[in-house]
């Protein structure tokens, strides 16, 4: 079964699932009542904001 | 033979009338189609029921072997998804349309409630594939948006000869910036 992560995860790596996963649970995106990423305009931010200050350089 | 390989092997296993009740020590299978599983052709393996039997245990140990986890591109594992569902479809359209001509009814009725279920997982897999395909064109769209912002970023901070010692926190502001005004831009407070 694709997760909503999966689907929305670059195959060359320049999105993974487990970064669109940290956005769901943060919040950042969420899902909607058929269980898929409600809203990807706001993906845009998050990929930029995670390409100036990636996550890992950021600490806590 | 020795006692220890005859053991490994499967048995037929039915209970005999001639050996005063023991098991049949028979090969499973041994003179049906489904040989090395169930029972031998002497005690009922060639009856319907247990070609049935026979062939549920085949597929599941198949299955042990064939059900590896394969990575696969979900965008392409949908695809795949739609194009069985659309080759079950077409068979079982086969199928109920030669049932018709010959105006077989014992046969139609079954494939027609097939057919039926054919063509809702066909329309339920097609539906799933335009959304994810939908899904990834919008993700492709804002990635592409949100890396252009990052590249005028970088440019303007090389134009402007800002410090290198300078870009980290430049960057780290600008991320908050962004986060912030996403934030707002959803309906949350400044």
């Amino acid at each position: 079964m694709t997760t909503p992560a999966e689907l929305v995860a670059r195959s060359d790596g320049s999105i993974t699932a487990e970064q669109v996963q940290r956005w769901l649970d943060r919040g950042r995106l969420w899902l909607n009542e058929d269980g898929h990423i409600a809203d990807l305009s706001g993906l845009k931010f998050l990929v930029a904001a995670d390409l100036l200050d990636p996550p890992e350089e950021a600490g806590p | 033979m020795t006692a220890d390989r005859v053991a490994d092997r499967a048995l037929c296993g039915a209970r005999t009338r001639s050996a005063g009740g023991r098991a049949c020590r028979n090969p499973a299978g041994k003179g049906t189609s489904h040989v090395g599983t169930g029972r031998c052709r002497h005690h009922a393996g060639s009856t319907p029921s247990h070609l049935v039997a026979a062939e549920v245990v085949v597929a599941e140990r198949a299955l042990r072997t064939l059900g590896e986890p394969i990575p696969t591109d979900p965008l392409e594992g949908l695809q795949r998804a739609v194009d069985s569902a659309a080759g079950l479809h077409h068979g079982l359209q086969q199928l109920v349309r030669e049932a018709a001509a010959s105006d077989d009814s014992r046969a139609l009725v079954p494939r027609l409630a097939l057919y039926a279920d054919a063509i809702d997982r066909l329309a339920r897999t097609a539906r799933q594939a335009v959304e994810a395909r939908l899904t990834e064109r919008q993700a492709r769209i804002n990635q592409e948006q949100g890396e252009l912002l990052v590249r005028f970023v970088v440019a303007a901070l090389a134009v402007a000869a800002i410090p290198p010692e300078l870009h980290r926190p430049f960057r780290a502001a600008l991320a908050v910036e962004i986060d912030r005004h996403r934030h707002i831009e959803e309906g949350g407070t400044p």
